[in-house]
């Protein structure tokens, strides 16, 4: 109905919020486009010189070419109004070929995701939304749970990585990345760095605060990732943001974010080694080798 | 309704729509802009009966959820009972004297923005009741200055 009500009504309002949004583009500040541009092409050169390298090895290796994803670019605006914290209205919509609960991410880092769809425009949440969640790890994969806005210690808006197991630490410092449990949000995308040690729930978890690496004010201009070009979904977007995960991709990821108390995942151990029971040598049935004689059967003598 | 000013009021009340989302959506001027579209039903609520003021409250609040889906549903119920709750305040607030009614704008909006907050609340989306008192205070505060600067507007070229 919402968007029944926008494509009508509220059409011309819309039509100018587009067009505003289009020129507050155009009329950015341009000493930080340009700062952005020359990351940006910074970036791109030293990742052409890796994907050439990685496809070099993966062909001589015999592996696929490396997994991508397509995206789509877009402005954001912030809603304003009561309840409308870590909301932003997206310039693209389904006819740019978003779909539903797609990533937005930046340069930097995760953003947030697609909340309601619409045509031409989107809605969206970002990590400070109080619905906002994402399945999180340390690169080194020993450390997972689940990251969720709070009030930081000095009352900033952080993420909180929460229930970590008591006897798991992490670095201060220690980059978090998305873990893919739950498959919303692909698997190795920057999200923020730990800056400290939370409340305790209950003295058997413990609770980290994360410095996301993307500002609120940062998420003007975001990618909306699409589907995979190749491959499987659960690609592993690490390499986008030049990190190394040094943990392998577990197969089954859904048991941890129901229970993520399982914050360093045990290495199952091997089975027993037991020697495969040998077959008895069969000692070939004797056949008489005189059948045509009747009475008892005569054998030669070896 | 008086009839005599009944179309310019509603030309009135329907500029201050348009002009709202103009401002708050369309230049994206977001909370810069203040809140006129409470503005705009608390005014008519004065001039009409709590059914329909409530029915207006809940078409604004219709539109306003179409805009900013994150209060679709609750600024429509919100904004029904903001022009109910309006509509019977003439009962004990009878007067139109500037601190009458910059207290009755004041109090609408902000009884609107506590609304909001509690529905979106038990949706499990409110946040922090700090994060609703400060701006909504302010917020309140803007909507009663420029509620009153409307209503002078109006009175002066109705006069």
């Amino acid at each position: 109905m919402g968007h029944a009500v926008r494509s009508t009504v509220l059409y011309p309002v819309m039509a100018m919020e587009r067009s505003a949004s289009d020129r507050a583009g155009r009329y950015a500040d341009a000493a930080r486009l340009r700062a952005e541009r020359d990351s940006l092409a910074s970036f791109l050169v030293g990742q052409s010189n890796l994907a050439a390298e990685n496809r070099e090895l993966r062909s001589l290796l015999g592996f696929r070419p490396r997994l991508s994803y397509s995206f789509v670019p877009a402005e954001t605006d912030r809603l304003a109004g009561p309840g409308s914290d870590g909301t932003l209205r997206l310039s693209a919509g389904t006819r740019d070929g978003i779909h539903s609960d797609a990533v937005l991410v930046t340069a930097e880092g995760l953003v947030g995701k697609v909340w309601k769809l619409g045509a031409e425009s989107s809605i969206a949440i970002d990590w400070t939304h109080d619905r906002f969640a994402v399945a999180v790890m340390t690169v080194e994969g020993e450390t997972y749970g689940i990251a969720k806005p709070v009030e930081g210690p000095h009352g900033e808006r952080v993420l909180a990585l929460t229930p970590v197991a008591f006897h798991t630490v992490p670095d201060s410092g220690s980059l978090v990345v998305t873990s893919g449990d739950g498959a919303l949000f692909p698997r190795g995308i920057p999200v923020g760095r730990v800056i400290g040690q939370g409340k305790e729930p209950g003295g058997w978890q413990r609770t980290y605060f994360i410095r996301p690496l993307v500002a609120p004010s940062q998420m003007s201009h975001v990618l909306v990732l699409g589907d995979p070009q190749q491959g499987r979904s659960d690609a592993d977007l690490a390499a986008a943001w030049g990190v190394r995960l040094t943990q392998a991709q577990v197969a089954d990821t859904s048991a941890r974010a129901v229970a993520p108390d399982a914050a360093t995942p045990m290495a199952r151990p091997a089975p027993r080694q037991v020697a495969p029971e040998r077959p008895r040598p069969r000692r070939p049935a004797r056949r008489d080798p005189t059948p045509e004689l009747p009475g008892k059967p005569v054998y030669p003598t070896p | 309704m008086a009839d005599g000013t009944r179309w310019r009021f509603a030309l009135f009340i329907a500029g201050l729509v348009v002009l709202h989302f103009v401002l708050r959506v369309g230049l994206g001027l977001g909370v810069l802009a203040p809140d006129l579209l409470v503005i705009a039903l608390l005014l008519a609520s004065r001039r009409l009966r709590p059914g329909w003021a409530a029915g207006l409250g809940f078409v604004l609040g219709l539109l306003e959820g179409s805009a900013n889906p994150t209060v679709f549903g609750a600024a429509g119920l919100s904004l029904s009972v903001v022009g109910y709750l309006g509509s019977r305040s003439r009962e004990w607030l009878a007067g139109d004297d500037p601190v009458t009614m910059v207290a009755y704008f004041f109090a609408g909006t902000l009884l609107y923005e506590a609304l909001v907050y509690v529905l979106l609340a038990m949706m499990g989306a409110g946040g922090s009741p700090m994060a609703l008192l400060i701006p909504a205070f302010f917020a309140s505060l803007y909507a009663a200055a420029v509620g009153l600067g409307a209503s002078a507007l109006y009175r002066t070229a109705v006069a």
